[in-house]
């Protein structure tokens, strides 16, 4: 086998790792891109002998660099990006000794590896797109390195679409059938930033500034009804122990899960959760069974393991629900510890108010209520707390976000001796109408207080509804904008712009696209059953077989067929043929280099009717023959069909004559009997 | 007990078989879609082990994309394996005789290929024992191009069945077919050098004129197609004649005989390598010749086509030459 590469092959080499490298280059370390520049410059200096191969002494030492970079860039947590750093490596280093096919064939498969390894750190559509760009040009790579013509890269090109454009559908074909399995071993995934969103304690006196984020938080499609914007509570987390200043996880929550009754209004929905890098997942409050995912004490959603990719769960809920009707002591204590030596002007103020109130406990909630509407200010930039941060809050400065407030309402609750606990998670959503799906970002993110009440159960209570109705009233974005620390992280985030008019609807069916491309394609594992179920009825080891062998079979045919010799299309040669049947079925085989007018003299004498077109058939040839420039050829064509005509109706009259002489001379014979 | 290599002489002399009896030998041959033969190669097994990373990829990380990717990867796989096969289908290949050469050497043969109605690309043929030629052709593209297969031994020289074999496009298979073309060269014996000339080889008819030469004219002949129309007598067709052509003569000097008798102390085959070695010796000194061998014997002569001959009456010497 020639080992010889062309030009075009190494050149396409260069362009197949490059693109297939490229997207890599953003998160990798500036080193490896200059070795990438390297390592190619040194390739095509060496194709066009100027240098030679380097010797082993300098791809040793290369090889020491390489790892000394690995080592000093990476550590555990950015294992994934090591490895890719690695492959950009060794395909860089492969560039300097490329002798033959198979040297230029570890280069191409690694660049493939590397189309595919892009997919681990972003999937949206644009890379997806790219990606088909990125993998046609490496195949196109491939198909150079095994064509020895040295003319333009065109046909490479070509051919490769030839190869593709078959394959397209068989792909789709795989994608719809194949089964997935789940995780054959746990794999590493680079810790990115901390994921903002919630975290297992809240300290609202802490902040002092809360940037909001539109980074997307999870989207929400539900199977029936969506629930209406103020019962649109996305439970996550239940803080019920506090020091004083926070708000902790229950250490003890988890033990059993609450009963819930009275279950109304049913919601079952499908919730696409981008990685919070967290275990809890949010779900409509209340929750009656996540997929997927334990139901733990105070009815939260935890997975096993934290959600580093993003990962879809169904769920249903209940709008209505009596939870945990009875609370037994221990329980009981539970949400009602606070540290009596903290806070205390709270504790006085819900002492008053509860003995204002006549020890009714939801009149002194709509107290609390009126407390926060009178003269609190809502705000994402409230100022920094000092001890006591309650009593600071509710006394001095008055401004907060729904952390302050429900903080400092579950306290005075628990002050009041009615067990309380805050509930975090998010609130409302921007409701896609198009496709029929919630959308929520990481600014959605809500604390709210729920409390206790003998045979009723847990009831949900939102101070900052007091405060600010607005906030769960509307979408938080309309809400936010004027306010500075909105979207403080992202100056350029089209949400800023796009609010109202033609670039919202533009917004919206970019997301309803993007929700599509999550549901039908990131996630379609959990949309494989129901479609194959619906397309194929029952699913059997034998439908999958053939619903994969029986199209397949018809791609690959149809390649076959579309790769025949193509039927001529010339209707000059089609009439020739058929004149040539014609005759041939009437027993005249044409010669070799017998010319059609010498063929139809041939005929003529036989066919009287046909005479005259025969002889202008022979007569147009012979003049085509001989002054080609005076002769059109539809005239000959025309000519040719005429006699095919002709001839064909008069052996058939023919035929019919002589049937009809033999029935009458068995008729004469019968009845000369 | 069979030792392993005559074990694999065994199954090659097989396979020889089986190739011969499904292909059987014929002037000219279109390669037919059930004479395709086809296999996954060495690039083949490295690509499916890259898919098999991939999917692991794809079921440990639960990535929808690269599951997409591996399986476009597959159906190309899959595609690129009729494209292989039908790289070779419909080729046309037929024999255009062959260059002669010594024993020893390897034979050369020309070979006429015309494409399909689709391009054929790359591909690659081979005599048994030959070396690989490689050739693209474009749709319904003629070629006439020129093979060596494995040297031989003087006399009649099969070159083998001809393997055409192909890669393209992805190089993940290796289609190849099987063609028996009715070939068959002369091969000239070895020149050996050594003995000498008896005394009487010298030319014993001093002054008489062999037919052909290159120094004086001689008289026309009249034109047989193959005669060379470089010497055609313009001047006589001119005037109405048919066409002739003028014959020269050369003096024959200092000739020589070249007989069959000279040493019977060497083999036949040894005889034929030292005559040979006279002959170009001959051509050499441009010594006008003439050979006298047990089947035939070739008149006094000089020149290039008395070479040829000489060589070709010494290469079927002990064959019958019309078949």
């Amino acid at each position: 086998m020639t080992n010889w590469l062309t030009p075009r092959a190494v050149n396409w080499q260069l362009i197949a790792l490059w693109s297939a490298v490229l997207p890599h280059l953003v998160q990798l370390p500036l080193w490896c891109t200059l070795m990438l520049v390297a390592c190619s410059g040194v390739r095509v200096q060496i194709y066009r002998g100027i240098w030679r191969f380097p010797p082993w002494y300098i791809k040793l030492a290369l090889l020491g660099l390489l790892w000394l970079g690995l080592v000093l860039s990476f550590d555990r947590d950015s294992l994934m990006r090591g490895t890719v750093a690695l492959l950009v490596g060794g395909a860089a280093f492969k560039l300097l000794e490329i002798h033959t096919r198979r040297d230029a064939l570890v280069v191409i498969y690694l660049s493939y590896l590397l189309v595919a390894v892009q997919f681990l750190f972003a999937q949206g559509i644009l890379t997806g797109l790219y990606a088909l760009i990125a993998a046609v040009l490496v195949i196109c790579a491939q198909i150079a390195l095994f064509d020895p013509r040295l003319s333009a890269p065109l046909p490479s090109v070509r051919n490769s679409f030839k190869l593709l454009l078959p394959a397209l559908p068989m792909m789709i074909l795989l994608f719809l059938l194949i089964p997935r399995i789940g995780p054959l071993w746990s794999v590493p995934l680079d810790r990115g930033a901390a994921a903002t969103g919630l975290s297992d304690s809240v300290a609202p006196g802490d902040i002092s500034s809360m940037t909001r984020s539109d980074e997307l938080a999870f989207r929400a499609a539900f199977d029936g009804a969506v629930p209406s914007s103020n019962e649109r509570y996305w439970r996550t987390l239940t803080y019920s122990e506090f020091d004083g200043r926070r708000w902790l996880l229950a250490k003890s929550s988890g033990a059993q899960l609450e009963s819930v009754e009275s279950t109304a209004q049913r919601y079952s929905y499908e919730i696409i959760m981008e990685p919070s890098r967290r275990p809890w997942l949010p779900v409509l409050d209340v929750p009656l069974s996540v997929q997927g995912a334990q139901l733990r004490g105070a009815r939260q959603a935890v997975t096993p393991a934290p959600i580093d990719k993003r990962q879809s769960y169904r769920a249903v809920s209940t709008s209505r629900f009596d939870l945990q009707p009875t609370l037994d002591e221990r329980q009981r204590q539970a949400n009602l510890d606070f540290p009596k030596d903290q806070n205390p002007r709270t504790q006085a103020l819900a002492r008053r108010l509860w003995l204002q109130s006549e020890s009714d406990p939801s009149r002194f909630v709509s107290q609390i209520a009126e407390l926060f509407n009178r003269s609190f200010v809502y705000t994402l930039q409230p100022p920094r707390l000092g001890a006591d941060s309650v009593d600071q809050f509710l006394f001095e400065t008055q401004r907060g976000f729904c952390g302050h407030f429900a903080s400092a309402a579950a306290l005075m609750l628990r002050a009041a001796g009615i067990p309380a606990r805050l509930v975090g998670g998010y609130q409302g959503g921007e409701y896609n109408s198009a496709a029929g799906y919630l959308t929520l970002r990481q600014w959605d993110a809500h604390a709210w207080v729920e409390y206790h009440l003998p045979g009723r159960g847990w009831i949900r209570f939102d101070p900052t509804a007091a405060v600010a109705p607005q906030r769960i009233e509307e979408p938080a974005e309309s809400l936010f904008l004027d306010q500075p620390g909105f979207l403080a992280d992202r100056p350029l985030s089209p949400l800023r712009f796009a609010n109202a008019g033609w670039l919202l609807e533009a917004r919206r069916a970019i997301d309803a696209l993007n929700f599509s491309w999550h549901r039908w394609v990131l996630n379609y594992q959990n949309q494989q059953t129901d479609l194959l179920r619906s397309l194929l009825g029952e699913i059997t080891p034998l439908r999958m077989a053939l619903a994969l062998l029986i199209p397949g079979g018809m791609i690959l045919g149809f390649v076959a067929f579309n790769l025949r010799p193509p039927r001529p299309k010339d209707p000059l040669t089609l009439a020739q043929q058929r004149f040539e049947k014609v005759a041939q079925m009437l027993g005249y085989t044409r010669q070799p280099r017998e010319t059609l007018g010498e063929l139809a003299r041939r005929i003529k004498n036989k066919y009287s009717q046909t005479s005259s077109a025969l002889d202008l058939l022979a007569f147009i040839e012979q003049r085509m023959r001989y002054s080609p420039d005076e002769v059109e050829s539809s005239e000959l064509v025309r000519a040719l069909n005429k006699v095919s005509r002709d001839l064909r109706l008069e052996s058939l009259k023919a035929a019919r004559a002589a049937a009809l002489d033999r029935v009458k001379e068995r008729d004469a014979g019968s009845t000369g009997e | 007990m069979l030792s392993l290599s005559e074990i694999r002489r065994l199954i090659a002399a097989r396979r020889a078989r089986w190739i011969a009896r499904r292909h059987p030998a014929a002037e000219q041959q279109r390669i037919d879609k059930r004479a395709i033969y086809i296999l996954p190669t060495g690039a083949c097994l490295g690509f499916v082990l890259l898919l098999l990373v991939m999917l692991l990829l794809a079921i440990n990380y639960e990535n929808n994309l690269i599951y997409g990717l591996t399986f476009l990867l597959v159906s190309v796989l899959l595609v690129s394996m009729v494209h292989t096969h039908n790289n070779l289908r419909d080729l046309m290949v037929s024999s255009r005789g062959y260059e002669p050469v010594f024993a020893g050497e390897k034979t050369r043969y020309r070979l006429h290929l015309k494409g399909a109605d689709h391009p054929s690309v790359a591909l690659s043929l081979c005599y048994p024992g030959g070396e690989r030629g490689s050739v693209t052709l474009r749709p319904r593209e003629e070629k006439t191009i020129e093979l060596s297969a494995a040297p031989g031994q003087r006399g009649r020289h099969h070159p083998g069945i001809l393997r055409l074999s192909s890669r393209y496009p992805m190089g993940l298979f290796r289609a190849w077919s099987y063609v028996n073309l009715t070939q068959q060269a002369w091969i000239y014996p070895k020149a050996e050098a050594g003995g000498d000339l008896p005394a009487s080889a010298a030319q014993e008819h001093e002054g008489v004129v062999a037919q052909t030469g290159h120094e004086e004219f001689s008289g026309l002949h009249e034109y047989q197609p193959g005669m060379p129309l470089g010497r055609a007598a313009w001047a006589t067709l001119a005037r109405g004649l048919e066409l002739q052509i003028k014959e020269f003569s050369e003096p024959l000097g200092d000739s020589r005989w070249l007989r069959w008798s000279y040493w019977p102390e060497l083999s036949n085959e040894a005889r034929l390598s030292r005559l040979c070695y006279w002959v170009l010796r001959c051509e050499k000194e441009q010594r006008p010749f003439g050979l006298e061998l047990p089947s035939r014997s070739l008149a006094l002569a000089s020149g290039r086509a008395q070479v040829s001959a000489a060589l070709m009456a010494l290469a079927q010497e002990g064959f019958s030459a019309d078949d």
